[in-house]
């Protein structure tokens, strides 16, 4: 089966800005200047918080799935060792 | 002589098609050499690697033949030989302190001028200042003219992405620092601004549509400029922006820019710090650590990864 990977990006996470009441979460990254969000509305919102908490906290690099090239919209995380 | 097989960890600068060719170029950022996709079964195996590793950014282990000018294989790298490439991006040594800031009181007319309000120590490793505005004037025009957005080969390549201001700013930065240090011969430090906690850097992007443009961070060249007030001589800290001014502008122009609160009503600016020319981007979220690119590789991949977007669309 081919490897959908259109709208991956490889990045570190900087910070996880977490906001009360907001529908979303941000998220820097440290190869980009731009704030990328996380919505709360996500089937796997608390999964994917983990990870990116789990990322910045180790300061690995994670694969991350956007919803559309250059977007900003995080759509999916997982460890960037894992291939 | 040069072997016919050669192995190593290399980043994907960009893979073209020539229009009406059948031949598919591709360009690593590590190697002058243009290579060409081998025919057979491991074209398409190949091909997929490097545009997955092209859009990640990620490096890959390329196996090549120099002499008939092809890639022979592509591999993913270990976690190993990542984290290895990974180091060799090395952190700049010794960074100036970030400084917090409340722009709203900063005082224009003292807040720019260096050595007597601005006393950075990186501005005692070079004294190749500019002589006056009209040659920061002109080195602002000649970086502005390498512009993705105007017709016409850049004189510098690859072009800079100023029209695409939603990132990319370290790459844009990194790239006009080469052009003010190499082409012109003069000192170019970098500014950095960053926005922690709940602040955010808020523009308006007015020289490309209008709309409201947020970052974390945010960094440009920034020159030193002789002035002359009546007949005292004092040098002041401009920055080199085209993706936001159409000349340069004041140290505490750039800075005021980043809190347009019609855009966010976060919009703060929490700190700044300047730095060697060198520093590329931040090496951690608190902005007290820079990462650099000696090679230019990963300015060369975001230039070309920005070079055809637009920021308000």
């Amino acid at each position: 089966m081919a490897e959908n990977v259109t709208f991956q990006k490889e990045m570190t996470v900087a910070s996880v800005r977490e906001r009360e009441g907001a529908p979303l979460v941000e998220i820097t990254f440290l190869e980009s200047a731009r704030f990328y969000k996380l919505k709360k509305s996500h089937p796997e919102f608390e999964r994917l918080l983990n990870q990116l908490r789990l990322g910045m906290s180790r300061k690995t690099p994670l694969i991350l799935e956007l919803n559309m090239m250059h977007g900003d919209e995080i759509l999916d995380v997982r460890p960037a060792s894992r291939q | 002589m040069r072997s016919s097989r050669e192995g190593a960890l290399l980043t994907v600068a960009a893979i073209r098609r020539g229009k009406g060719k059948r031949v598919t170029e591709v360009l690593f950022n590590e190697r002058q050499q243009i290579f060409r996709l081998p025919s057979g079964k491991a074209r398409s195996l190949i091909s997929n690697r490097l545009r997955a590793a092209s859009r990640t950014k990620s490096p890959v282990k390329a196996l090549l033949n120099p002499l008939q000018g092809t890639v022979r294989q592509i591999a993913v790298p270990s976690e190993a030989e990542r984290m290895e490439f990974r180091a060799t991006r090395t952190i700049l040594e010794r960074p100036a302190k970030s400084i917090r800031i409340n722009v709203d009181e900063l005082d224009p007319t003292r807040f720019n001028i260096v050595g007597r309000y601005l006393k950075w120590p990186i501005f005692r490793l070079c004294k190749r200042v500019m002589p006056d505005y009209g040659t920061a004037k002109d080195v602002f025009d000649f970086c502005a003219a390498q512009s993705c957005a105007l017709p016409g080969p850049p004189t510098v390549s690859p072009c800079i992405p100023f029209q695409y201001v939603i990132d990319g700013c370290y790459a844009r930065a990194h790239q006009m620092r080469k052009i003010i240090e190499n082409r012109f011969g003069y000192c170019c430090e970098k500014v950095f601004s960053f926005a922690l906690g709940d602040d955010r850097l808020a523009v308006r992007a007015d020289k490309w549509g209008g709309c409201c443009v947020t970052w974390w961070y945010h960094v440009a060249p920034l020159v030193r400029v002789r002035i002359k007030i009546l007949s005292v001589s004092v040098e002041v800290a401009m920055v080199i922006d085209p993706g936001m001014f159409n000349k340069p502008v004041l140290l505490t122009t750039w800075l005021m820019a980043q809190e347009n609160a019609s855009c966010s009503p976060d919009a703060r600016v929490t700190m700044y710090s300047i730095q060697a020319g060198s520093a590329y981007g931040p090496a951690n979220g608190s902005g007290t650590a820079f990462t650099t690119d000696p090679t230019y590789t990963d300015t060369n991949a975001t230039l070309i990864q920005y070079s055809g977007l637009t920021t308000c669309s």
